[in-house]
């Protein structure tokens, strides 16, 4: 066997892996703060993918930049999301996914008329041609994701941990009413929590743009595939959901390669749930006890 | 229940309506509608026997509608079986995917739940994809034999729509049967409480395996009705897309209730086909319609029938009074 290929493989899985974390970290991030399993997170994942189009393609702006305007934006759009969700999240479990599966929809179509039916492409960044470096090899893309995402995660955690405002996001998450007797706004903690994670889904998308296309339907299958990361690693805890993502890049990389491409998300998705027998609350999920 | 002659009167009258819409109803398009509102009608009493009932978040629903629909498709078209033998085994075949999916689930709650029964629900939907030799793959199946009966060809929307009643009618006497029973009361006992049901003696394994059964016998039964309308089948009709409307037809009607599959099923349909002449905002409002039922009257439709009864109630105090 290669290992060229074998490198390979791997290190494209980890990339979409990881793709799944930013995402699936926005799940668990949103539900800690105000319980709300939110489905339109892969239409904003969809959404920051075409602000990353708009200013990397038509305005020609440079990467970085494109990047952060883009990221930035997408993060407004969730902050201003929170009103929208803010009702959805105080109804049961069961309302609230058919609401946010609703705004989803909205949001889809909305960027259906905003930019068209047509899939974009997006050129990487770096150029297509795979990097060998001794025994290995990666696409150029995979490096951008694999150094900007781990680069945002630990950025994302100094500020939730040391920064007075991160503070205060974690003790709105822990315990709402105390930490609203200390005078913190739960709504304003929600929506930067939100806006934290829409701008991590942005990122998410604009990197994976180059690899899936742009269009207004790319959303549905990261929004699923962001929750499984998110369910495996442990529901509500987002460095559950880094490596409950990366888990599920590799393990549908590798199927693809080894058992068979067309059923590599089945094959993903059945292990992903093989996994959950053995630990019905994901790999770093406390056992529940709420009555569901 | 009481068999008071003005209650048989009223059903009477409304069967007689209801087997007589074809008369009155001239407009293909109508009739498909209101068919396609009465195989929704199956498909969502099937999911509110499991998420409404039972209380789980069972997210292979449209997968199993899939079923149904793919094996009478596969039998009638390959084999030119008869519809009538198609049906009972699209149940069957559904039953046995439905007892399959249920397996895992029971190891699972809540949110757990429904990422297991999605991803189960996507295998079965990649492998109507990928099973090319069986399914023909994305392209589907054409030229589905419509159903025969006495030897009349019910190949029009028309002819179709008596034997689709009948089988709406059927089951949701079943769903309403059901609650009367031991296995409808289980259910209910599980989703009000897990702990106090199993302290009541109630095997939870067992009822929600049989609540995952029940609700995939439903889909199948409706898959089979609905490929002997359209003649076609293919993947594309039983994706997430489909899931959401099944999901948000139950809860705009009304989660655990009888009528409430109903409601959501009749107005969903008929909402989503007469938006169409928004163009490119047809989808908006669909969403924005959902939404707003969620948000504004989450007990669903159904809730409308205890306003009106409170305004009798209340217009009654006041003439008495």
């Amino acid at each position: 066997m290669d290992i060229n290929l074998i490198t390979q493989i791997i290190s494209g899985g980890l990339g979409i892996g990881i793709i799944y974390s930013l995402v699936g970290m926005g799940y668990s991030m949103i539900y800690r703060s105000m319980g709300l399993v939110n489905f339109a997170h892969g239409s904003i994942f969809m959404i920051g993918a075409y602000f990353g189009l708009v200013f990397y393609v038509r305005l020609e702006f440079p990467f970085p930049l494109a990047l952060l305007l883009g990221a930035l934006l997408t993060a407004a759009v969730g902050f201003f999301l929170e009103r929208v969700l803010r009702p959805i999240s105080r109804i049961e479990t069961l309302y609230m996914l058919i609401g946010t599966l609703a705004l989803g929809i909205i949001l889809e179509n909305l960027a259906l008329i905003i930019w068209g039916a047509e899939a974009w492409s997006f050129p990487p960044p770096l150029g297509e041609k795979p990097i060998s470096y001794g025994v290995f090899m990666i696409e150029p893309q995979t490096i951008l994701i694999l150094v900007i995402s781990p680069l945002l995660m630990v950025l994302i955690q100094v500020f939730m941990q040391k920064s007075l405002t991160g503070k205060a996001m974690r003790a709105a998450a822990q315990d709402r009413e105390t930490a609203g007797a200390m005078g913190i706004s739960l709504n304003k903690m929600n929506a930067l929590t939100l806006a934290i994670g829409s701008g991590l889904a942005a990122v998410a998308g604009i990197l994976a743009a180059p690899i899936f296309l742009v269009s207004t339907g790319m959303g549905w299958s990261v929004a699923i595939k962001g929750f499984a990361a998110a369910i495996l690693g442990g529901f509500g805890n987002p460095i559950g959901a880094v490596v409950g993502g990366m888990i599920f890049g590799i393990l549908e990389a590798l199927s693809a390669f080894f058992i068979s491409s067309t059923y590599k998300y089945s094959i993903s998705f059945i292990i992903t749930i093989v996994l959950l027998m053995f630990k019905p609350t994901g790999i770093f999920g406390e056992p529940l006890i709420e009555k569901f | 229940m009481r068999f008071s002659l003005t209650r048989i009167t009223l059903y009477g009258v409304l069967a007689t309506i209801l087997f007589l819409l074809p008369v009155f109803v001239k407009s293909v398009y109508v009739m498909h509608i209101i068919n396609m509102s009465l195989i929704y009608i199956i498909v969502v009493s099937g999911l509110n026997i499991i998420m409404g009932y039972c209380g789980q978040f069972a997210l292979a629903h449209s997968a199993f509608y899939g079923v149904g629909a793919y094996t009478s498709a596969i039998l009638s078209t390959r084999f030119g079986i008869s519809f009538w033998i198609c049906l009972p085994a699209a149940v069957i075949a559904s039953c046995i995917a439905g007892f399959l999916t249920s397996l895992p689930c029971l190891k699972v709650k809540g949110h757990y739940l429904a990422m297991v029964s999605l991803g189960l629900g996507i295998v079965i939907h990649e492998a109507m994809v990928n099973l090319e030799n069986l399914t023909n793959g994305a392209a589907g199946i054409i030229n589905i034999p419509p159903p025969f009966l006495f030897g009349v060809s019910l190949d029009t929307d028309h002819r179709y729509y008596p034997i689709i009643l009948v089988f709406t009618i059927l089951s949701i006497l079943f769903v309403k049967s059901l609650l009367r029973f031991k296995v409808g009361r289980a259910f209910i006992a599980i989703r009000e409480s897990y702990t106090a049901a199993e302290a009541m003696g109630i095997n939870h394994r067992f009822f929600k395996v049989q609540g995952f059964v029940l609700s995939a016998s439903y889909a199948g039964l409706a898959g089979s009705l609905y490929v002997h309308l359209v003649k076609f089948v293919s993947p594309d009709s039983f994706g997430l897309g489909e899931l959401i409307t099944e999901f948000a037809m139950l809860i705009v009607g009304g989660v655990g209730t009888l009528g409430g599959p109903v409601l959501g099923a009749i107005i969903l349909s008929f909402a989503y086909e007469y938006l169409r002449a928004l163009h490119s905002l047809q989808m908006i409002t669909y969403g924005v319609m959902i939404l707003l039922f969620v948000l504004f009257m989450p007990r669903g439709l159904v809730t409308i029938k205890d306003w009106v009864f409170a305004l009798r109630k209340g217009a009654h105090s006041a003439s008495s009074g």
